[in-house]
C-alpha cells in the first residue's frame, strides 16, 4: 500500500531551520530519509521552503484571487511530505512515529490508486 | 455522606482510576464476560457523575460503584436470559455470585483477570493491550498510541478478544496446577509488556508513564503475593523494581537522554534497588532459574558496579550469554553483543551481530545503535557514523535521536 506522510511542523521546531541549531535540525531529517531509503520503502516526497515563500491562488467562480502567504488552516506549518510503499497502515504509522518533527503532526493518507 | 460539591467529578474520576481494575475484575469474574462488566461499570460511573454532585460523594465510592454496576449487570442479564444459549444464560448462579459480594470489602480478583487477559485463546499481541484496558483502565485511544496503531484497529482487536473469551466460555478462574507455570509465564510477559509501554511511550519522569509503571508494579506484586512459590514472578518483580529505581536519571534536567554508564548513581532510588535485590534473593531461594531472573540479575550487577565503582563488564557479558540461551529473542542477542563490546570484545560482538537475520534488523533501531558502538570500538569511525545515523532515523524518541546524532563526530 502506498501512503503519503504529510508533515505539519510545530512553528518553534520549524524555526530551527534558521537558527544556530540548523545543522542538528537537518541532521534529523537526513537520518530519517536515509532510514526510509535503506529500508527500501521510500517512493518519493519533497521538503518545502518556508511559508513566507508561499503564494496562494484561490479559485472561484467570481474570479480567482491571488494572495501572498500560505493557506493557513492551523498553527502548524506544512513542512513537506514523503511517499512510502509499505505492507499496511500499521507499518505506515510506525514510520510516521519516527518523523523527526517534535511536537508536530504527521497525517497518514493512502494514495489514490491511479 | 460528604457535602455535595463540585469535586464530585474529581471524586468519580479518582475512583475511576484507582478502582477501575478492581471493580471490573469483581464483576467480570462473576459475569464471565469482560465487555458486559465494563459496560455495567461505565454506566455506574455515568450515574455517579449525575447523582454525586447532587447528593454528595458517598463514604465509600468503590462500594457505591460496585452496587450500582451490579444492579446494571443483573438487569442486562435478565433482559438477555431468554435469547442466550451459551453458559452465560444461567443468570441465576451469576446473580447469586454477584450478590454474594460484600461491596464494602470486595475481594481482589485482579490475579484471575490477569490470567484471563493472558489466556492462550488470545493472540499474544493483544494480551498486553487487553490488560491495559480491562485491568489498568486505559482507553482504546491511549492503548493505540502506545502500540502505534489506529484507535479503530485497536478497538476492533480488543472487542474481538473479549468476544472470543465470552464465546468460547473461557473459565474466569485460576488455571489448574499443571497449567500454572506456563499460564503464569504468559501473565508475566503481558505485565512486562505494560511496564515497557509505560517507559517507551510516556518517558516524562512524572507523567502518566510513572503512574502506569507503578500500576504494573502493583500487578506483579499481586502475583508474588498470591503465588509466592513462583521464582519467575519474583524475578520479574526484581527486574521492574531495579529499572524503576533509575527512572529519574534517564534524562538530564534539559530532557537529554543519559545512557546508563553516565547516570548519576546517587540519584537512583536506593529503597527500590534494595527491594529489587530482595525480590531477586527470594527468586534465587526457589532454585528455578528463568529469563526474568537473569534479566534482573543483569540489572542488579549494573547497579552494583556503578554504585561501587567497579568493572563487572565480563560478568555482565556472561550473564547475557545465559539470557540468550533462555530467551533467544532479537533483543537479547543485540543486548549480548552490546555487553561483549563493553567487556572489550568488539570482534566477538560483531560476529554475533552479523549472524542475525538481515530482515529482522533492517528497521530495528537498537541493532544499529549497538552496531555503531561496536564499529567505534573497532576504530572504524566511518562505519560507526553511518550506523549512528541509521539508528537516529529509526528512533521514535527525540531525546534518543539527539543523543545518537551527537555521537557522530563533527558531522557536516
Amino acid at each position: 500500500m502506498k501512503y503519503a506522510l504529510i508533515i505539519h511542523e510545530n512553528p518553534a521546531n520549524h524555526s530551527r531551520r534558521n537558527s544556530p541549531e540548523a545543522a542538528a535540525y537537518w541532521a534529523g531529517w537526513i537520518a530519517y530519509g536515509k532510514a526510509l531509503t535503506d529500508a527500501g520503502v521510500m517512493t518519493g516526497g519533497a521538503g518545502l521552503q518556508g511559508p513566507e515563500t508561499a503564494t496562494t491562488v484561490r479559485l472561484s467562480t467570481n474570479g480567482h484571487k491571488v494572495q501572498d502567504g500560505p493557506h493557513a488552516s492551523s498553527k502548524e506549518i506544512l513542512g513537506g511530505f514523503y511517499l512510502i510503499d509499505v505492507p499496511d497502515l500499521d507499518a505506515a504509522l510506525k514510520w510516521a512515529a519516527r518523523v523527526p518533527a517534535p511536537e508536530g503532526v504527521v497525517e497518514v493518507r493512502p494514495l489514490l490508486q491511479m | 455522606m460528604q457535602h455535595a460539591s463540585p469535586s464530585a467529578h474529581h471524586a468519580a474520576e479518582r475512583a475511576a482510576r484507582t478502582a477501575y481494575g478492581k471493580l471490573v475484575a469483581v464483576l467480570a469474574v462473576r459475569a464471565r464476560d469482560i465487555h458486559t462488566a465494563e459496560d455495567a461499570l461505565s454506566e455506574a460511573f455515568a450515574e455517579a457523575l449525575l447523582t454525586w454532585p447532587r447528593d454528595g460523594v458517598p463514604d465509600s465510592p468503590e462500594a457505591w460503584l460496585l452496587t450500582a454496576a451490579r444492579n446494571n449487570l443483573t438487569d442486562t442479564q435478565r433482559k438477555h436470559t431468554r435469547a442466550r444459549t451459551t453458559a452465560m444464560n444461567d443468570a441465576d448462579p451469576i446473580r447469586s455470585l454477584l450478590w454474594s459480594v460484600d461491596p464494602t470489602s470486595s475481594p481482589d480478583e485482579r490475579l484471575t483477570m490477569l490470567f484471563v487477559c493472558a489466556h492462550p485463546a488470545i493472540d499474544p499481541a493483544v494480551r498486553t493491550p487487553l490488560m491495559l484496558q480491562a485491568v489498568m483502565g486505559l482507553n482504546a485511544e491511549q492503548i493505540a498510541g502506545a502500540f502505534i496503531t489506529s484507535p479503530s484497529t485497536m478497538s476492533q482487536r480488543l472487542v474481538r478478544a473479549k468476544r472470543k473469551l465470552a464465546d468460547s466460555a473461557v473459565r474466569f478462574d485460576r488455571p489448574d496446577t499443571d497449567d500454572l507455570p506456563s499460564r503464569l509465564n504468559d501473565v508475566l510477559e503481558a505485565i512486562y509488556g505494560a511496564f515497557a509501554v509505560a517507559y517507551d511511550q510516556f518517558d516524562a519522569s512524572d507523567g502518566p508513564g510513572t503512574t502506569l509503571a507503578a500500576e504494573s508494579l502493583d500487578l506483579v506484586a499481586i502475583v508474588t503475593h498470591q503465588l509466592p512459590d513462583h521464582a519467575e514472578a519474583w524475578g520479574l518483580r526484581a527486574l521492574m523494581l531495579l529499572c524503576h529505581a533509575r527512572r529519574l536519571t534517564r534524562r538530564d534536567p534539559h530532557g537529554r537522554y543519559v545512557p546508563l554508564a553516565e547516570q548519576d548513581a546517587t540519584m537512583w532510588d536506593h529503597a527500590l534497588i534494595e527491594a529489587g535485590n530482595q525480590a531477586l534473593e527470594n527468586a534465587a531461594a526457589l532454585k528455578s532459574p528463568g529469563r526474568f531472573q537473569t534479566e534482573a540479575a543483569i540489572q542488579s550487577i549494573h547497579t552494583d558496579a556503578k554504585i561501587r565503582g567497579v568493572d563487572l563488564s565480563i560478568h555482565l557479558a556472561r550473564m547475557h550469554d545465559v539470557l540468550v540461551t533462555q530467551s533467544p529473542t532479537i533483543g537479547s542477542q543485540i543486548a549480548r553483543a552490546a555487553a561483549w563490546t563493553h567487556a572489550g570484545h568488539a570482534h566477538e560482538a560483531l560476529r554475533m551481530l552479523d549472524a542475525l537475520h538481515a530482515e529482522s534488523i533492517e528497521s530495528h533501531q537498537p541493532y544499529w545503535a549497538v552496531r555503531a558502538a561496536v564499529m567505534r570500538s573497532l576504530g572504524n569511525h566511518t562505519a560507526a557514523a553511518t550506523c549512528y545515523q541509521r539508528a537516529a532515523g529509526l528512533t521514535t524518541d527525540q531525546a534518543v535521536r539527539r543523543w545518537l546524532l551527537d555521537q557522530i563526530p563533527a558531522h557536516g
